[in-house]
């Protein structure tokens, strides 16, 4: 014990105490707690239950009481004083605890569970901006990420990069095609339905009307059906890019004899015109909202006629030319062919 | 056995534009070749080892190379060469072009040509007869539509004991059917030197090149093939 507790006057005290120094704690406490019931301004009970208490909240609270009934107490202050120390300290540990795990959650995808941790620990961290920051991230609701980001940006306005993607998801909102693909890329199909229906009636122009009308068709297509997988939209951007320049470097293969040694460098440095090319195309036509587009584009992304057909056409151009480097360096290699065949120096 | 309609209705478009962009391009090339065939027989031979891909001329680096891989893929030696070919690509091209789109579908089909050249310019390294002929893309197509549509119902004329017969059979054994009548004279070509004057092996290196389907595959037609549905 760290400081004496005050002798007791009456019997009910005294039995407390005989309990608490014959070990039997539990008595001891039901006794000092009863007595601490009828008489709230029993300094003594207050003082002996802060000691008792299992847990660290009660022993606090009743150091408390016996402080506000005797504040000059310096052995009950400093007991408090520990007390709180070792309160914050256990509440540090589990709130690291609790956002490890979140964490893990997160890396390992299990989005619901990490979803499920986080919004247990803003309730009970709500200054943890960090925390507010990852919930963003996980839950699929544009008006719940809404909701983390602000609260992050209270914590911390300077948050450049918080306050960017704040932006763009309150741009989103009003634009109800931006909403219906957000919601379609995540799988939440009734949501998406809801978004591209109000796109479907209100969109500006006419080619957005038309793309929310198809949308919604294919949405209620599958709407019943369960089990539909969505693929990553970056990994459907990657499959897309990968075509044509698997076609580009079958043909390099050929036209270096079938030997990688002899490849030749102004080809291969082509290729990577290709594969440029190949994801401005892949971008535009297949992925237009992708988060590589809303980052250079802003919230809309490549969903514009304007920056996709330009950039569409951009990437035709990157993928046409390397193609016609290829193609005019065969024909030339083809025209001396042609010579050395009219003049009989290759079997035919 | 000739398959010669897909029963199966088209999904995302309504006519597949690339495939008969394609058949219609064969046929020209090969009107032109019997065009100038008719004033000057010795044209053909010519345009043949000129455009054709001569897998020595491949292996040397010499020739055409790439180009000739590619122009070999739309010559065709005779009016039936090119019949059964473009009536192959029209009966399983319309459906995977469907489940491309035409652009990707265009780019699929040449990988598959290019993919059966570049085999066959490594199995037959030795030989300077070059090869011409659609049929190595085709295999692709085929294969792509064996992945894509295995359960498809393909019209096939199977002429029994002279009387001419139109079931309807599964896509999985066409297809199979014609992947096996592949394989033996493959292994002959390659272990006992047989020539057939068929390029088996391009056969085979286009089908295998089918697997590159994924890459062109429509996202909505990806998606419903990863969850099990009907493309």
């Amino acid at each position: 014990m760290l400081y004496s507790p005050p002798v007791a006057t009456n019997s009910r005290l005294q039995q407390a105490l005989l309990a608490a120094r014959a070990g039997r704690r539990n008595q001891a406490y039901e006794l000092f707690l009863a007595e601490a019931k009828a008489d709230p301004k029993n300094l003594t009970a207050w003082l002996w239950l802060g000691e008792l208490s299992e847990s660290l909240d009660d022993k606090i609270i009743a150091l408390e009481n016996a402080l506000e009934l005797n504040p000059a107490n310096p052995k009950a202050r400093d007991r408090l004083s520990i007390l709180y120390r070792e309160r914050d300290e256990t509440n540090q540990r589990r709130r690291q605890h609790l956002l490890a795990e979140a964490q893990a959650a997160m890396r390992a995808g299990r989005k619901q569970e990490a979803q499920h941790l986080l919004l247990q620990f803003v309730e009970a961290y709500e200054e943890d901006e960090a925390a507010w920051l990852m919930l963003s991230e996980v839950v699929d609701d544009v008006a719940d990420q809404i909701v983390a980001l602000e609260n992050a940006l209270t914590l911390n306005p300077r948050n450049a990069r918080a306050k960017a993607r704040l932006e763009k998801l309150r741009a989103m909102r009003h634009d109800s095609l931006a909403l219906g693909d957000f919601y379609r890329e995540r799988g939440r199909l009734a949501q998406a339905e809801a978004a591209y229906y109000v796109a479907a009636a209100n969109s500006p122009t006419e080619a957005e009307r038309r793309h929310a009308s198809r949308e919604l068709d294919s949405i209620r297509d599958l709407y019943d059906l369960s089990g539909f997988r969505f693929a990553n939209p970056t990994l459907t951007l990657l499959r897309l890019t990968l075509g044509p320049p698997v076609l580009y470097g079958l043909m390099v293969f050929a036209q270096s004899g079938l030997n990688m040694l002899t490849l030749s460098p102004r080809l291969c440095l082509a290729g990577l015109g290709v594969v440029m090319g190949s994801l401005l195309v892949a971008g535009a036509s297949a992925a237009p909202r992708h988060r590589l587009w809303t980052s250079l584009f802003g919230s809309r992304g490549l969903s514009h006629p304007l920056p996709r057909s330009v950039l569409g056409m951009l990437g035709v151009i990157l993928i046409a030319l390397p193609f016609a480097l290829l193609l005019s360096l065969a024909f030339d290699r083809l025209l001396l062919y042609r010579d050395l065949f009219y003049r009989n120096l290759f079997p035919h | 056995m000739f398959p010669f309609n897909d029963t199966e209705p088209n999904r995302y478009s309504l006519l597949p534009y690339m495939t008969i962009a394609i058949v219609l391009l064969n046929a020209v090339i090969t009107g032109f070749e019997y065009r100038f065939w008719r004033t000057d027989p010795s044209f053909l031979r010519e345009v043949i080892y000129l455009y054709g891909a001569n897998p020595y001329l491949v292996g040397a680096g010499m020739g055409g190379g790439a180009l000739s891989s590619l122009t070999s893929t739309f010559l065709h030696g005779d009016i039936i060469h090119l019949l059964g070919n473009m009536l192959a690509l029209w009966v399983f091209g319309r459906r995977v072009e469907d489940a491309c789109g035409p652009w990707r579908f265009l780019v699929f089909y040449l990988t598959c040509g290019l993919f059966a050249d570049v085999v066959s310019s490594i199995i037959y390294a030795r030989t300077d007869i070059p090869s011409i002929g659609a049929s190595g893309a085709i295999f692709g197509v085929m294969g792509a539509y064996l992945i894509l549509f295995p359960q498809g119902r393909i019209r096939t004329f199977v002429p029994i004991f002279f009387i001419p017969t139109f079931p309807k059979i599964r896509a999985f054994w066409v297809v199979l059917y014609f992947l096996a009548v592949q394989i033996i004279p493959a292994l002959n070509v390659l272990f006992k030197k047989e020539d057939y004057g068929v390029n088996y092996w391009a056969h085979l290196g286009g089908f295998v090149a089918c697997f590159s389907i994924f890459l062109f595959l429509r996202p909505q037609a990806f998606q419903r093939y990863f969850s099990k549905m009907p493309i």
